[in-house]
Parts: structure tokens; sequence; C-alpha cells
């Protein structure tokens, strides 16, 4: 087993939840589609539509890089007789 | 014949290696027949025969093995049994050990089948309300799913021509014969007690109706229903549903489309920020365009405040910056252009700070912007803002446009 993660099961509901630490790519694209939105709108002030654009091609940037070099990360889940659960690459 | 060359032999001796060559010989047994003279005994334990045209061959199965058993076997059913050949000494026989039993063909599970189907259409699991809506860009799905199958392969595959930017969490489980449904039922109960993942795909590839019955199992789909998380079923048959399938979120016909349903395809998720980008490029420009006018106006108003010698330098030095600029801009638009694509590039050269290096100001009273001169005053203090620094200013004179 190359990488490994044991937890016991009454832990691992608060262990396994989301993380929120990083934006995900669908709300960084609706965010995205919401500053389109508001700058075709034309209501901003100049400043605000520079830092819209500003935080839009942020976005777009971040989506593309993700886009462009994500690589598919599988694991395997096993849930062992005792009922602790394992997490473990896939090869 | 000579006795002495004979071994002579007992019943008993001869019996036990005839048993012995029997039960070594076939151990594991795939038969293909019909049943007859099926007998349920109280204890628990069937005996019956299995025959073709041509032959017959008595069977028994123990009780334990008939508990999990799907079905229930009637005379005259067609099915393959999978056992071995045990010989039974007292009486000399030898019969069938069963393991397992499936029918053949659609007789006795088709009518499982609508019974079912009937059953739990009745209790509204099939329902489209409770239909659950896939993520768009979903970043962590689950697999449930024999994980040395063609199946998962097939997924995985799509995955990383289609959308790389995953996590995928591999469930494994039988997926066929006995136990395989409650395998998978308690595959996808796990992916949602560990609420981990945005969507979940459980299925197997192609095969024939009893291969696929685990599908078609009432402990499949009420945790098809129970789930909060989307499912996706996937299983493989072309023309025929499985029940899971009308429970399921979605249906897919096989692995490989419940995988290309499940993510969108990188190149189009590309061109949607492409067109987002463009079109946050265009809003933005004509918003410049509009403030461009009057920014130039402003910019003829600073120029009142200072000696024309001073202006004169700042005419150069202005440029001179945008020589610069151009240079520096050019040099970074080659560098995008290789690494980033167009599109960024594009953005870049759109920056409203490139503007000030242009020579345009941004002009500031107490603190907002000013993009009228209906916004000042003579005598008004202004702060005028520029690539390089800001000028603080009195207004001597406001003199708006007439022509515009």
């Amino acid at each position: 087993m190359p990488s490994s993660a044991t937890f016991d099961q009454p832990q691992h509901t608060s262990m396994a939840k989301k993380q929120p630490a990083k934006p995900s790519f669908e709300h960084s694209m609706s965010r995205l589609e919401e500053i389109v939105q508001t700058l075709e709108q034309g209501d901003a002030s100049l400043e605000e539509s520079i830092a819209l654009y500003e935080e839009g091609a942020r976005l777009a940037k971040e989506l593309n890089e993700t886009l462009a070099h994500a690589e598919l990360r599988i694991q395997q889940i096993t849930k062992n007789i005792n009922g602790s659960i394992d997490i473990t690459d896939y090869e | 014949m000579n006795t002495d060359e004979c071994r002579i032999v007992t019943v008993t001796e001869i019996t036990r290696q005839i048993k012995g060559v029997l039960e070594l010989g076939f151990s594991d047994v795939w038969v293909q027949g019909e049943l007859s003279n099926m007998k349920f005994h109280t204890s628990g334990h069937w005996y019956f025969t299995v025959k073709d045209e041509g032959a017959q061959i008595s069977a028994v199965m123990w009780r334990s093995r008939t508990l999990t058993l799907p079905f229930r076997p009637q005379d005259g059913m067609q099915v393959i049994v999978r056992g071995r050949i045990s010989v039974y000494e007292p009486r000399g026989n030898y019969q069938l050990d069963c393991l397992h039993i499936q029918p053949m063909g659609v007789g006795a599970l088709q009518m499982a089948f609508e019974r079912l189907k009937r059953k739990l259409e009745a209790e509204g699991l099939f329902d489209q309300e409770h239909k659950l809506s896939l993520p768009a860009y979903p970043q962590r799905i689950g697999i449930v799913t024999s994980p040395t199958g063609a199946a998962v392969r097939d997924m995985l595959s799509v995955f990383s021509r289609r959308f790389p930017a995953l996590e995928v969490f591999i469930v494994p489980a039988k997926v066929q014969g006995i136990g395989a449904a409650e395998e998978v039922a308690a595959g996808i109960a796990l992916l949602n007690e560990m609420d981990l993942v945005d969507v979940i795909i459980f299925g197997r590839g192609g095969g024939s109706l009893e291969d696929l019955w685990a599908f078609n199992e009432e402990v499949v789909a009420r945790a098809v229903y129970d789930s909060h998380i989307p499912v996706i079923s996937a299983v493989g048959h072309e023309i025929d549903f499985s029940i899971c399938d009308f429970v399921a979120d979605l249906r897919a016909p096989t692995p490989s489309v419940a995988a290309e349903l499940a993510v969108k395809d990188r190149s189009e998720v590309t061109d949607v920020v492409r067109e987002y980008s463009s079109a946050m490029t265009q809003a933005l420009e004509s918003a410049i365009e509009t403030h461009r006018d009057t920014i130039k106006h402003l910019i003829g108003s600073y120029a009142f405040n200072k000696p024309v010698d001073v202006l004169r330098q700042r005419m150069q030095y202005i440029d001179d910056l945008e020589r610069r600029c151009t240079a520096s801009l050019t040099h970074r638009l080659a560098l995008l252009s290789q690494s980033a694509g167009s599109m960024s590039a594009r953005m870049l050269a759109l920056d409203p700070r490139l503007a000030l290096k242009r020579g345009y100001a941004v002009v500031r009273r107490n603190g907002s912007l000013v993009s009228s001169t209906r916004a000042i005053l003579p005598d008004d203090l202004i702060t005028v803002e520029m690539a390089d620094g800001e000028a603080d200013a009195v207004v001597r004179h406001v003199r708006p446009t007439t022509t515009h």
C-alpha cells in the first residue's frame, strides 16, 4: 500500500467532510459567469468594472490551469470487517 | 486371465476409488439443463434432477446454499447449475452437489422483474420529482463496481480523456452472482455515509439477464433511492432496462456512457472559459471607451495647471513610456501566446492600467472618480493619478465640451 489512510468509522464523517479550503471548479465557473453578466450590464463604475475584470481574469487563469494540468487521482475505499474504512491508492 | 495379475478389490474400495476419481475430476462444473422432480425437504435441503433430452443427473442443494438464492426453482425451469460431483458411497450413487442455480432465459426472471417493478413503481421509487440533478462540474466521483472489470477501466479512461480534474473513489463490489446485490447496495450506502463524492456511478459491463440480475434486486433499488448523492446507473445493456435504471437519477446504457454523462469534455469547458473571457474583455473595453473622452478632456484641464515647459517634458515622458510599454507588451504577448493561449494575452492587452501607461489619467475628487466636468468646480482640489504616481491639483477653469 503506497499511501494509505485508515480511520475508524465513528470519526470518518467529520474527516470526510468536503474541505472548503479551495473554491470548487463549479463555484469558480459560476462566479466567472456572474462577473461576465455584471460587466455586460454595464451598471458598474469603471473602478468596480476593473476590480471585477481582474477577479474574472484570475478565475479564468485558474480554471484554465486546472483544465490543462489536472491529473486523474484514483483511490479505493474498503470497509473492513471491524467496520473501519481504508482509503488506498488504486493501482 | 490369471487372478495373480488381477488385483481384487472390495466394493467399498472400488467405490472409494470411483469417488476419488469423480470428485477430483468434477470438482467445479457448470451444468445446463432442466429442473425436474423438485423436492423441498423439511430439513431445508432441496433434492431434484437436472436433465436434458439424453440424460439426467441427481442433484442436491444444501440448506445453507438455498438461503442466498434470489428465486425459488420450479420444475421445468431451464437452469445453469454450478457445483461438484459427489459420490454417496452407501448407495453407490453420484450426484451434483449444487453451489448455485441460475435461471436461463426470460421466463422466471422476467416474472420476478415485472413483479418487483410494479411494486416499486407503486411505492413511488421511480417518481421524477425524487430525482436529483447532477452537478455540472463534479470534482469527486464514487464508482461502485468490480475493481478488476472492464467497466472500471472504461470509465477511468473516459475520465482521463474528457475531464481529468477529478478524484475518483472506487468502492469494490461483486457485480454478479450470490451476494452481488448486497455488495453493490452496501457500496452505495457507504459512499452516502462518508459523504465525500459529488456523484455516484454503479454498474458493470454487459452480460446476460442472469449476469445482470443483481441490478434488478430490491436491495440495490432501495440503496439507489435512499442515496442523497446523485446516482447514475451504468449497467451494460443496450436494449433492456434494469430495475435500478428506473430508480437512478440518470440511466446510462454502458459504464463508458455513464462516465461521459458525468463529466463535461475538457475542451468544451475550455471554450466556455474562453467565451466568458472575451465577453468580459469586450464589456470592459466598451466601458473604457465611454470613459475615454472624459478622461482625455480632464487631462486637458490638468494641463492648464502646469507651466508649459513642464507640460512638454511630461508629454515627452509619456511618449517615451508608451514606446517602452508597447515594446514590453509585444514581448509579453509573444510569451503568452506560446504558453497560455491568445485569450489571456488579449485580456492583458486590454488591462485598463495600460491606459494610464499610455498617458491617460484618472481624476479623483475626495477619493471618488471624476468622470464629468459637472462633478468639479473651480478651486476644487483634485488628485490626478498617472501610471507612476499621482499629483494634487487645483481646478482653475471648467470647460464642458460643447460638441458632445
